[in-house]
């Protein structure tokens, strides 16, 4: 990731491969979005960060700002000042946000489960529909023919009872690959901590934190002849989780019980200079919350069935022609629904890339959605791009993005909240100038980047106290604005290599218009929990097999109420990665510590859920 | 390439511990103060203690915080003063604070003791209302902070009475609902009986040897959640075996949450709570209620004091509430700022 200049450049996707084998699931859509604000996580970088979470590479690598519900616990994203829900996460092209809430919990991705990761910034409505308004996430499979019979085995020891483990096969022929990858994962979390929030400030274990995930992941990929290849993926998850109380409570008995089951089928298409691909995704998930302390148990559950037709089609002077229809129906069952709720949503979405000169071209991506008996308004994104003119790249970008209410906000019904079925799509319209110079002089690389971005987000969705029942409204109004800058330097110097990337950000995100019933105090102040500065840097040095890793991450000052009279500190984590690898007869294995928290900071991701101090991480993995 | 490096996680790291020190205000001694309860917004634990010092018309916010140097908890329901001695019913932290009432500095903590609502106390004994595990009154020794004994109740206890040696509960409810009201004898600690007085029974208060209830009442819904009507709220005056005696509906359509008691103790003032406009008077004499409000606000918390009426303003829970000083007509006198969700005080 740290050598990953030539990213920049790589304005064509494997799509103009005129062989069905290079042909990518999710090439045809990622040809239109930026790749000045990318971040790359290739097969190569993950497969020594086997024991980790995606939550977990993205405090490490984007430079955003990842909210957790103390350690190991529930994980969230929020991008360029949007909030949790304005960021997708697709799997294989897929949108895995859920229905019900919109939301998608980072820390239940095993990234030994993940070949690829691509962090996009800002929105992308117009490819990737509703929910990706501040960003999305891509994680991607690889499929790789004509590697023989192949295996990998990981297992790894961590700090607070942490252990796991799992392994993989693949078989890949000429024409056909099927791999399977099982996974598990407990932890105790019982770190100690200061509780500063108690009486007396006592030493104390964490309680009711213990965890357990179990995955499993199948993928088959067919070629059927030179034109026609088909890909299936199923991935099963189980996760058992206790909720530990905040640092002023004494304890805590909730837990949740998290399963998904997630299918993809694609069949791609290839003729001449373009291809047709169909993919159709079913996706179902169980939640159970429970509370022992108020005998509570509730049960959510939904189901998504996506199907998806793409056409790709490469016109002369490499410009590029994209259309294609989505149907997604959802289905949601809950204990606070008075009945099943379902709604069908059809999209039809193009995009056209103009190349008019080799280093300049221009992106126009449209889409409307219809859903049940409306159309959302037509969302788009316009860009400009000019690369590489002695090293400066400039990407101009005029997007409007959309979030379609969830389930909750619509249905949600108790005696104390109750959802609305009035409510209006979110949406957002923004504007992004885009700066990246890459210099290389002899055996190093230097790039610097810029980019700012300034977006307005109307009608948000807020639950606030309506004549007494808790209730979503779309009154708020968010003007989200800033600047994000990274630097990255490479050398190499004969078995040596040293890197140095740092991300910068600066982001003002403040409440224009509220609801009637909200206090005047909170407009154009800062939204909660959004911290203004943060960033990161990484430092590596490898010489030969072993690599050493210096990541340190800063998180500014988050306030915890709308009219910014109380907030989170700062903080800073500073952790260390050491990695060793070697090949001995065609087999290969890498052993890697991870050294986290090196300063033994006390601090809190999220108000009242306690982080440990320092802690580590052993992890083994073995290629076969 | 090192050096910048270097001095870059040095500048991190000092930046990291940079600290944001709390103002703090010396607090008065030798003065009457008002301890104001405000909840904090739900799962963010910044609940917090503002005092409010009537003569000096001083109000000092944060002041647990400011004292301890910490937080009290997530969502303080009530705070309680006896023998010196300052309770803070810390609901969703299933716990009580305790301080010292003059100084707030911190006593101790009373735990195993699910959901606190309101507190009274005689004899050294406090009595706690709690909603968890069906609905208990938690009785303490207000001496050593310890849990004596439980009494079961009935579904979400609120507000408590003690009358002679009798202690009276208003069952509220809690995340379902209720219509009862639970006596206890407090030399058994043992429950006498429940009885049903009316929908959603949430606040008591004796006025000359009488005791009063005021029944919030509540919306009706059918099973696909449409309102289909209301139960009445209603003030209840109780006999003297604790039975419903006389009845007077307030509204029909609308739900109360609290009332306060005039100087004169010859009016109680009704108002407070989710989606409750304005504060209106009930004359103890004629028994009847004045349908025109003193004050047309939403207020969530209500109380009185010293001829004043205390209004408390929670518009969003997710920034600062407001305290609002009346006269008994309704006439504002100060609006203050407190802190987020203010729901009462206590004194």
């Amino acid at each position: 990731m740290l050598f990953s200049f030539a990213n920049i450049f790589a304005q064509e996707g494997s799509d103009t491969l005129t062989n069905i084998v290079g042909v990518d699931v999710v090439a045809g859509k990622m040809n239109f979005t930026s790749k000045l604000s990318t971040i790359k996580l290739d097969k190569e970088i993950l497969s020594t960060k086997s024991s980790e979470n995606l939550d977990q590479i993205l405090r490490d690598y984007s430079g955003t700002n990842i909210k957790t519900y103390g350690y190991n616990g529930m994980s969230n994203i929020g991008m360029r000042g949007s909030n949790s829900s304005h960021t997708a996460v697709l799997w294989n092209g897929i949108n895995l946000q859920d229905p019900l809430n919109g939301g998608v919990n980072l820390s239940l991705f095993p990234v030994f489960l993940i070949d690829n990761i691509n962090i996009q910034k800002g929105g992308s409505s117009a490819l990737f529909g509703s929910g990706a308004i501040g960003g999305s996430i891509h994680l991607k499979s690889n499929q790789e023919f004509n590697k023989g019979l192949n295996s990998t085995f990981y297992t790894g020891i961590g700090s607070f009872g942490q252990y796991q483990g799992g392994m993989g096969i693949n078989l890949s022929k000429s024409k056909f690959t099927s791999s399977l990858k099982v996974y598990y994962k407990e932890a105790q979390n019982n770190f100690p901590f200061e509780n500063t929030e108690q009486f007396g400030t006592p030493i104390q274990e964490q309680t009711n934190a213990q965890y357990q995930q179990f995955g499993l992941l199948q993928e088959n990929s067919l070629i059927i002849n030179k034109q026609q290849k088909l890909n299936t993926s199923v991935w099963w998850q189980k996760n058992s989780q206790n909720l530990p109380p905040q640092m002023s409570s004494l304890s805590s008995e909730k837990h949740t019980d998290n399963e998904s089951l997630r299918a993809i089928v694609d069949w791609m298409y290839l003729k001449g200079k373009s291809n047709f691909k169909i993919r159709n995704a079913s996706l179902f998930s169980t939640l159970i919350y429970s509370d022992k302390e108020i005998n509570l148990i509730a049960k959510h559950r939904s189901f998504s069935n996506i199907s998806e037709a793409e056409y790709n089609l490469n016109l002369r002077k490499k410009d590029k022609l994209q259309i294609g229809l989505n149907n997604t129906f959802e289905k949601g069952y809950s204990d606070s629904y008075l009945d099943n709720t379902q709604r069908n949503r059809i999209a039809v979405f193009s995009s056209y890339k103009w190349k008019p000169l080799k280093k300049l071209n221009f992106d126009i991506s449209l889409r409307e959605e219809f859903v049940e008996n409306r159309f959302t308004p037509l969302t788009y994104t316009l860009s400009a791009n000019i690369i590489d003119i002695k090293g400066l790249s400039t990407h101009l970008q005029l997007a409007k993005n959309y979030r379609i209410p969830t389930f909750n906000d619509l249905y949600w019904i108790d005696g104390m909240a109750m959802g609305n079925p009035n409510l209006k799509d979110e949406s957002s319209f923004g504007e992004v100038i885009e700066l990246a110079y890459i210099k290389a002089i002899n055996k190093s690389n230097f790039r610097i980047g810029f980019n700012a971005f300034n977006t307005i987000y109307t009608n948000q969705i807020q639950w606030v106290p309506v004549l007494g029942i808790w209730q979503p409204t779309n009154n708020k109004e968010v003007w989200a604005r800033g600047i994000e800058t990274n630097i990255e330097y490479g050398l190499n110097i004969k078995n040596w290599n040293f890197s140095l990337k740092g991300n910068y950000n600066y982001t003002l995100s403040t409440i224009e218009k509220k609801n009637n019933s909200e206090s005047d105090d909170i407009l154009s102040k800062q939204l909660i929990l959004t911290p203004i500065h943060n960033g990161n840097i990484a430092y590596k040095m490898s010489y030969k097999s072993i690599e050493l890793e210096y990541l340190q991450e800063f998180i500014g000052k988050r306030f915890t109420t709308a009219d910014n009279t109380e907030w989170l500190k700062n903080y800073s984590l500073g952790n260390i990665i050491l990695n060793y690898s070697k090949e001995v007869m065609d087999k290969k294995f890498t052993i890697g510590f991870r050294f986290n928290n090196i300063w033994g900071t006390v601090y809190q991701s999220m108000p009242m859920y306690a982080m440990p101090r320092r802690n580590f991480e052993f992890s083994l993995r073995i290629w076969i | 390439m090192k050096k910048p490096i270097i001095i870059l996680i040095t500048l991190l790291s000092f930046w990291a511990c940079e600290k944001d020190k709390p103002k703090e205000e010396e607090l008065p001694k030798d003065k009457i103060a008002y301890y104001i309860s405000n909840e904090g917004a739900y799962g963010y634990g910044n609940a917090s203690l503002s005092l409010y010092y009537p003569e000096d018309k001083k109000l000092i916010n944060k002041a647990f915080k400011n004292t301890n140097n910490r937080s009290i908890g997530d969502v303080l329901q009530s705070t309680y003063i006896y023998n010196g001695k300052l309770f803070m019913m810390v609901n969703a932290s299933s716990k009580v604070e305790v301080a010292k009432a003059e100084s707030i500095e911190e006593l101790g903590v009373i735990s195993n003791l699910s959901l606190p609502r309101y507190m009274v106390a005689e004899n050294n004994k406090g009595y706690i209302s709690s909603w968890g595990n069906g609905g208990q009154i938690k009785i303490i020794d207000t001496q050593n902070l310890t849990i004596i004994d439980s009494v079961e109740t009935g579904t979400g206890p609120e507000k408590l009475l003690i009358s002679d040696d009798k202690l009276i509960v208003c069952n509220g409810g809690g995340f379902t609902e209720d219509s009862t009201i639970s006596i206890i004898d407090i030399n058994t600690n043992q429950l006498i009986k429940n009885e049903v007085i009316g929908d959603i029974p949430m606040d008591i208060m004796e006025v000359d040897n009488q005791i009063w209830v005021l029944c919030k009442g509540k919306i009706l819904y059918d099973d696909a959640w449409n309102i289909i009507g209301h139960s009445a709220s209603k003030l209840v005056l109780l006999n003297s075996d604790f039975e419903k005696e006389q009845e007077y509906i307030l509204f029909n359509e609308q739900h109360p949450s609290h009332f306060a008691l005039s100087e004169d103790k010859k009016t109680i003032f009704i108002g407070g709570g989710y989606g409750f406009n304005g504060i209106y008077s009930f004359d103890l004499n004629s028994k009847t209620l004045n349908t025109n409000p003193i004050s047309n606000e939403s207020f969530y918390g209500l109380s009185t004091a010293e001829g004043l009426i205390y209004g408390f303003l929670s518009p969003d829970f997710s920034s600062s509430g407001k305290m609002i000083i009346m006269d008994e007509s309704g006439n504002v006198k100060s609006r203050l700022v407190v802190g987020v969700g203010p729901n009462g005080m206590g004194f």
